[in-house]
C-alpha cells in the first residue's frame, strides 16, 4: 500500500473537508474522537508527570542538603510561605510533596499516559475500529479525569495544603489529620479522597469502553490471535482497572465518611489524638483499610507495566524485522499476569502482623506472579536474537526497558519473602525497587511509544539527534538515581526521613565496601562531594539528587522535540514510515475522524516480518496478497512472490 | 461516522455494544459493593467482646425494621419483574403497555425510598444510645436531642503557634466575652480583648511575635552549636490562657472535640476550655439496657442502676436475665453440654428490655426525682414497642448526668460500626435506586420518538437499564439478610 499511500492521503484530505464544519471547541476540546482524546490524555498526563517530577526535585534538595535553603524557589514569594524562615524545606512540606508525588505520578501521570493515552489512540486503530464503542463516555472519562486532577492540584493552595499522609493514605493517620482547619471538607486530605473518587470513576468509564471496543469492534478478519500484543495488554489492563479500582473507591468512601461523618470504620478502640482519647465509637480496623487499599494498589503496578510491555513488544517486533518469539505464550502470560495480580496484595502488609499463615500464602503467590513477567521479558529478549536491529530512538528506549525492568523485577524478589522484608520494609531499597519498574521501566517504554507513533499522530518524524540526546543521559541518570537507593536501602536507610537520614551520618560503613560504589567514586572525582571526607552511605544522597536534577535537564530535548517536530519535523513519505505490519499504519496520516477510508480487513497475524518468500521484509496485516505484490517495488521475481505468503 | 453494532448484535459475539458495556460496568459495581460487604464482614468479625461497641444483636429497636426491610425486598423484586414486562411490551411494539409497566417500576422505586426514609428517620431522630463510664449501654430516646454540648466557660488555653482556634469562631456570630490574658508569652500578658475583631488582631500580632522569637531562638541555638558549645535547648513559651470576666457560653460541636468532661472541653485543635457543663444531664427515655461490655460480676453494681434509679427496673433486668439463663440451661442440658459461647451469653442474657414505671416516686437518690414536674409531659410510648415478649408500655424519662456519659449518639453512622456500614451501604444503594429510576423515567417519557423510529434500539436501552435495575435489586437481596436478619 505504500506506493498508493500518497494518493490515499490526498483522498483523505479532500474527504475531510466536511470535518472543518465542526467548530473548533467540538473538534479539539470536547471531542468524541478517540484520537483527539488520546492526545488530550497524553498531553495532560505529561504535564502531571512534569509536575510530579518537580515535587520530587524539591524533596531531593531537602534530602541532599537539609541545612541549606532551597535555591531559586526560596526567592519566589508564594513558595516562601511553604518553606521555613531560613528558606529550607520543612518536614510538613516534604510529607506533602512526598504524598502528592506518589499520587500524581501513578494516578494522574503514568496510568493515564500508558493506558488512557496510548490505549485510546492506538488500540482502536490496531483492531481496525472506526472509534471507541462509546465515544461520548470516552469524552466524559477524560473530563472527569481532568476535574479530579485539577482538584488534586488545587488542593496545594488551600490553607491546609495538599494531603500529607503518604500516597497510601493509611488510616487512622489520614483520618485524624488536618482537623485543626475549620472546614473539614476543604482540607487536603478530604480533597485527596474526593478527587480520587473522580479519578477512579474516570478509569472505570475508560476501562468499560476499552473492553467493549476490543470485544465488539474488531474489524473483519481480526481474530483474537491476530491482535497485537499491545491490544492484549490493554485488554488485560482494562480488566485490572475495572475490578481492582472499585475496592479502593469503597475504601475512599469509608474514609470520607470517617472524616466527615464521625464513623469509625478505620479507627480502633481507644485511639488517642493529641494525647487524649478520641470521642468516637471505635471498633474499626486500620488493617481493613490496608487490605482494601492494596487490593487495588498491587494490581495497579500491573496497570503501570502492562501497557508498557505492550508498547515494547510493538517496537521490538517492528525494529528487529522479525516476528515476536512466542506470540501466543506472550498473550497467555499477559492474561495470567492480569489474573495473578489480584492474588498478591498482602505482600505489602507483612509488617502488620497478619500472621504467618497468610504471609506464607501471599509469599507463594508473589513468587508465582513473577513467572509470567519473566516469560514476557524472555520472549522479548529472544525476539531480538539474530535480528538485524534498527537502533533508532524508540528501539533504544524499548531495548533499555528490558534490563531496567529486569533489575526492578529481580530486586522485588527479596521483598516477596517476609523474612528479608522485615529488614527491607520501608527502606530506600523498596523505593529503588519499584522505581526501577516504573521509571526506567514503564516511563522508558512510554517514551518509546511516543517516538514510535509520533509520525502517525502528526505526520512528521521526531528528531533523531535530539532523541539520542534524550535517551543516553536519561538512561545514565535514571541508574544514578535508583542504583544508590538500593545500596542505601540495604544499609537500612528509612524512606521517609525528610533530612535524608541525618541519623545515619555517623554510620561507620563505608561506601567503597558496597557494590555500586563506583558512583560515589565518580561523584568524588567530579568534586560533587568532598574528596577528603570519609565517604559514608549518606553521601550517596548527593549522587542521587544530582542525578535527579540532571535527569530533569535532559528531559528538555524531549520537550523541544515533541513540540517542535510537529511543525518542523521531517515529513513522512508514506503512511507506514517504519514499515510495520500492524493495522494502525493502514490509515491515512494523520488519521481522519472515522480512521479508515474503507472498512479494513485483517488478512494475517500481527507480526509477519521477514516471511520467507515474501516480496518485502514486512507483510502487513491489512494487505491482500495481490496488494502485497503490487506494493513491492523491488521484487525480482514476481512469480516467486505470487506464492501465497501465509 | 457510524459506530458498528450499536443496535444490531455482532455475529460472532452475539452482543451489541451497550450490552457488553453494562455487564462490564456491573462487574465493577460488584467489586465496589463487594469491597463494602467485605468491610462489613471484616468489621463484624473483628468486634472484640468487652471492648468495642457490639453489633446490635437482639435489640428490639433493631427488630422493628425487619418487616420494613422485607416489604422493601418484595417491592424491589416486583419492580424488577415490571421492567422485564416493559421490555416485552416494546418487543411486541405496544407503547401503552410499555409506559404502564415503566411507571409501575418507577412507582416501586419511590415506594422503596419512602419506606427507607421511614427507617432513616427513626434511626436518626428517634433512637439514641448512651454509653456510660463503665461501658454499660442504654438504648432509648434522647428527649432534648441536641448534639451540641452546652458549656459555661471561664478560661481558654491554646497555643499561639497554631491556626485561629475554633472556639472563637462560635463567638463571631454570638456574644464575645470580655477576656483578659492571664498567662502567655512575656510581651502579651494583661491585655484585654473585647471583640472578635480585636481578638483576631491580637492573635495575629501575638503569633508573629512568637514566630519571630522562635526564629531568634533557632539562630541562637545554631550559633552556639557552631561555636562548639553545648547549646541551651530552644524554648519558646507560646501557650496562652485567657480568663473571662464573666462566664461565657460555648455550644461545642462534638465533631471538633477530642474529649469533654464536667469541667473541660478539649478541642481537636488543641484548645482547652475550662468551666462547667451547663446541661449537666441529658433527658433520656430508656428502653433497653445492654450489659455486654460489663463483666458479669460488675453488672449488679453498674453505674447504670444509679442513673436509672429504679429498683424495680434493676429487678426486672436480672429477673429476665435469669429467666433467659434458665431457658438456655434447659436447652443445653437437654442437648447435653455446657453453655459454650461468651458472645451467645452476651446476646441473649445481657441485652434486656428495662421497664421503668411511670408512677415510681421512690426514685431515691436519682436526680430525676427532683425534676418530676418537668417530665410528666414527656412520658411517651416506647418507640420500639417493647421486647420480644411483647411488653408495651410507657416508660419514664430519666436524667443522665453528663459526667457519667462516655459516648452518646443517635443511631446514626457515628453510633457504631453496624450503623456506620448500614448507612454507608444503604445510602450508596439508595443513590443507585434514584439514579436507575431517573434513567428509566427518561426512557419512559422521552422514548416515544425512538420507539417509532427504531423500536429495537429502545428495547435495547430498556434491557440495559433493566439489567442495571436487576443488579440494584440483587444488592438489596444481599443487604436485607446481612443488615436485618443476621
Amino acid at each position: 500500500m505504500s506506493a498508493a499511500a500518497n494518493t490515499i492521503s490526498e483522498v483523505a484530505e479532500s474527504e475531510s473537508h466536511h470535518e472543518h464544519q465542526i467548530p473548533f471547541w467540538k473538534k479539539y476540546i470536547f471531542s468524541t474522537d478517540h484520537k483527539v482524546i488520546g492526545v488530550q490524555y497524553g498531553l495532560t498526563s505529561l504535564c502531571f508527570l512534569a509536575f510530579g517530577f518537580f515535587l520530587m526535585m524539591v524533596m531531593r534538595w531537602s534530602i541532599a542538603y537539609p541545612d541549606r535553603p532551597v535555591p531559586v524557589l526560596s526567592d519566589w514569594p508564594w513558595f516562601q510561605s511553604w518553606l521555613d524562615d531560613n528558606g529550607k524545606v520543612t518536614g510538613d512540606l516534604y510529607n506533602m510533596f512526598g504524598a502528592m508525588h506518589g499520587t500524581i505520578m501513578i494516578f494522574l501521570g503514568v496510568v493515564p499516559l500508558g493506558f488512557a493515552a496510548f490505549g485510546n489512540y492506538v488500540m482502536p486503530l490496531q483492531i481496525g475500529a472506526p472509534d471507541m464503542a462509546f465515544p461520548r463516555i470516552n469524552m466524559a472519562s477524560y473530563w472527569v479525569y481532568v476535574i479530579g486532577g485539577a482538584m488534586m492540584f488545587a488542593s496545594f493552595f488551600i490553607p491546609s495544603g495538599a494531603a500529607k499522609a503518604g500516597w497510601t493514605n493509611y488510616s487512622p493517620l489520614a483520618t485524624v489529620t488536618d482537623h485543626q482547619y475549620g472546614d473539614l471538607f476543604w482540607t487536603g486530605q478530604t480533597q485527596w479522597l474526593v478527587s480520587m473518587v473522580l479519578v477512579i470513576s474516570s478509569s472505570l468509564l475508560g476501562s468499560v469502553n476499552v473492553i467493549c471496543t476490543i470485544i465488539n469492534l474488531r474489524c473483519k478478519g481480526m481474530t483474537w490471535m491476530r491482535m497485537p500484543v499491545f491490544v492484549w495488554a490493554t485488554l488485560s489492563t482494562a480488566f485490572i482497572l475495572l475490578l481492582a479500582f472499585p475496592p479502593l473507591e469503597a475504601a475512599a468512601i469509608l474514609q470520607l465518611v470517617d472524616r466527615m461523618g464521625g464513623t469509625s470504620f478505620f479507627i480502633p478502640t481507644g485511639l488517642n489524638v493529641s494525647g487524649m482519647p478520641l470521642d468516637a465509637a471505635g471498633g474499626g480496623s486500620p488493617l481493613l483499610y490496608q487490605h482494601l487499599f492494596w487490593f487495588l494498589a498491587h494490581p495497579e503496578v500491573y496497570v503501570l507495566i502492562l501497557p508498557a510491555i505492550g508498547i515494547v513488544a510493538e517496537v521490538v517486533a517492528c525494529n528487529t524485522r522479525k516476528p515476536l518469539w512466542g506470540y501466543r505464550t506472550m498473550v497467555y502470560a499477559v492474561l495470567a499476569l492480569g489474573f495473578l495480580s489480584f492474588l498478591v496484595w498482602a505482600h505489602h502488609m507483612y509488617m502488620t502482623g497478619m500472621g504467618p499463615a497468610i504471609s506464607s500464602f501471599f509469599q507463594t503467590t508473589t513468587v508465582i506472579v513473577s513467572t509470567p513477567s519473566v516469560i514476557l521479558v524472555t520472549a522479548l529478549l529472544i525476539s531480538m536474537w539474530g535480528g538485524s536491529i534498527r537502533f533508532n530512538t524508540p528501539m533504544l528506549f524499548a531495548t533499555s526497558f528490558l534490563p531496567m525492568f529486569g533489575i526492578g523485577g529481580l530486586t522485588g524478589l527479596p521483598l516477596a519473602f517476609n523474612i528479608p522484608d522485615l529488614h527491607l520494609h520501608d527502606t530506600y531499597y523498596v523505593i529503588g525497587h519499584f522505581h526501577y519498574v516504573v521509571a526506567p521501566g514503564s516511563i522508558f517504554a512510554l517514551f518509546a511509544g511516543v517516538y514510535h507513533w509520533y509520525p502517525k499522530i502528526t505526520g512528521r518524524m521526531m528528531n533523531e539527534k535530539l532523541g539520542l540526546l534524550h535517551f543516553w543521559p536519561s538512561l545514565i541518570f535514571m541508574n544514578g538515581i535508583f542504583g544508590p537507593m538500593l545500596i542505601q536501602g540495604m544499609a537500612g536507610f528509612h524512606r521517609r526521613a525528610f533530612d535524608g537520614g541525618r541519623a545515619y551520618e555517623t554510620m561507620s560503613q563505608q561506601v567503597y565496601a558496597e557494590p555500586g560504589s563506583f558512583l560515589a567514586v565518580i561523584a568524588e572525582k567530579l568534586h560533587i562531594i568532598d574528596p577528603h571526607a570519609a565517604l559514608t552511605m549518606i553521601d550517596l544522597n548527593v549522587v542521587t539528587s544530582a542525578s535527579a536534577w540532571l535527569l530533569a535537564v535532559f528531559q528538555i530535548p524531549f520537550i523541544i522535540n515533541v513540540f517542535a517536530s510537529a511543525f518542523v519535523g521531517k515529513k513522512v513519505k508514506s503512511d507506514n514510515p517504519w514499515e510495520a505490519t500492524t493495522m494502525e499504519w493502514a490509515t491515512p496520516t494523520p488519521p481522519p475522524h472515522g480512521n479508515f477510508l474503507t472498512p479494513p480487513v485483517a488478512y494475517r497475524g500481527a507480526y509477519e516480518y521477514s516471511v520467507p518468500g515474501a516480496p518485502r521484509d514486512f507483510t502487513p496485516q491489512f494487505e491482500t496478497d495481490a496488494e502485497l505484490i503490487a506494493g513491492s517495488e523491488h521484487t525480482d521475481d514476481p512469480d516467486e512472490a505470487a506464492v501465497p505468503v501465509h | 461516522m457510524q459506530i458498528p453494532h450499536e443496535v444490531i448484535p455482532r455475529r460472532d459475539t452475539g452482543l451489541y455494544n451497550a450490552k457488553i458495556g453494562i455487564w462490564i460496568f456491573l462487574a465493577s459495581e460488584v467489586m465496589l459493593f463487594g469491597g463494602l460487604f467485605s468491610a462489613y464482614a471484616f468489621l463484624r468479625l473483628g468486634v472484640q467482646t468487652g471492648v468495642d461497641n457490639p453489633w446490635p444483636w437482639g435489640l428490639s429497636v433493631h427488630k422493628n425494621f425487619v418487616w420494613l426491610g422485607a416489604i422493601n425486598t418484595l417491592v424491589l423484586i416486583a419492580s424488577s419483574v415490571g421492567v422485564v414486562f416493559a421490555w416485552v411490551a416494546v418487543k411486541e411494539r405496544n407503547w401503552k403497555r410499555y409506559q404502564r409497566y415503566m411507571y409501575f417500576v418507577v412507582a416501586c422505586a419511590l415506594t422503596f425510598m419512602a419506606i427507607k426514609s421511614v427507617e432513616y428517620y427513626s434511626k436518626l431522630v428517634k433512637h439514641h444510645g448512651i454509653k456510660l463510664v463503665d461501658n454499660s449501654v442504654m438504648e432509648g430516646t434522647i428527649i432534648d436531642r441536641s448534639d451540641k454540648i452546652e458549656f459555661q466557660g471561664e478560661k481558654i488555653s491554646f497555643n499561639l503557634q497554631g491556626a485561629l482556634p475554633w472556639v472563637f469562631k462560635d463567638f463571631e456570630s454570638g456574644e464575645f466575652p470580655l477576656l483578659t490574658v492571664e498567662s502567655g508569652p512575656d510581651e502579651v500578658v494583661g491585655d484585654k480583648i473585647a471583640s472578635a475583631a480585636a481578638f483576631k488582631a491580637w492573635h495575629s500580632s501575638g503569633r508573629a511575635k512568637v514566630m519571630q522569637k522562635l526564629v531568634d531562638e533557632r539562630r541562637r541555638y545554631r550559633a552556639e552549636r557552631d561555636a562548639g558549645a553545648t547549646p541551651k535547648p530552644v524554648s519558646v513559651n507560646s501557650s496562652v490562657t485567657l480568663v473571662a470576666t464573666a462566664p461565657f457560653k460555648v455550644n461545642a460541636d462534638f465533631r471538633r472535640l477530642v474529649m469533654h468532661n464536667a469541667t473541660a472541653l478539649n478541642y481537636r485543635d488543641g484548645v482547652k476550655v475550662e468551666g462547667k457543663l451547663v446541661t449537666d444531664a441529658v433527658r433520656f427515655q430508656v428502653h433497653e439496657v445492654d450489659m455486654q461490655l460489663v463483666l458479669p460480676t460488675k453488672q449488679r453494681s453498674s453505674v447504670v442502676w444509679d442513673v436509672i434509679g429504679s429498683a424495680e427496673a434493676k429487678q426486672h433486668f436480672f429477673d429476665k436475665q435469669s429467666e433467659k439463663y434458665a431457658e438456655l440451661k434447659e436447652y443445653y442440658d437437654k442437648r447435653g453440654g455446657i453453655i459454650p459461647d461468651k458472645q451467645l451469653r452476651g446476646r441473649f442474657l445481657n441485652v434486656q428490655y428495662v421497664h421503668v414505671p411511670i408512677d415510681e416516686k421512690s426514685g431515691g437518690e436519682n436526680k430525676s426525682a427532683q425534676h418530676d414536674s418537668v417530665h410528666t409531659s414527656d412520658m411517651l410510648l416506647t418507640a420500639g414497642g417493647g421486647d420480644s415478649e411483647g411488653h408495651v408500655g410507657p416508660s419514664k424519662t430519666i436524667l443522665v448526668p453528663r459526667d457519667k456519659i462516655k459516648f452518646m449518639s443517635n443511631h446514626g453512622p457515628r453510633y457504631g460500626n453496624y450503623y456506620g456500614i448500614y448507612f454507608t451501604i444503604t445510602a450508596l444503594h439508595g443513590i443507585h435506586v434514584i439514579f436507575g429510576a431517573l434513567v428509566l423515567l427518561f426512557f419512559t417519557i422521552f422514548g416515544k420518538k425512538m420507539f417509532l423510529e427504531n423500536p429495537d434500539h429502545l428495547a435495547n436501552r430498556v434491557e440495559v437499564g433493566g439489567l442495571f435495575w436487576h443488579f440494584v435489586d440483587l444488592v438489596w437481596i444481599f443487604l436485607f439478610p446481612l443488615m436485618y436478619l443476621l
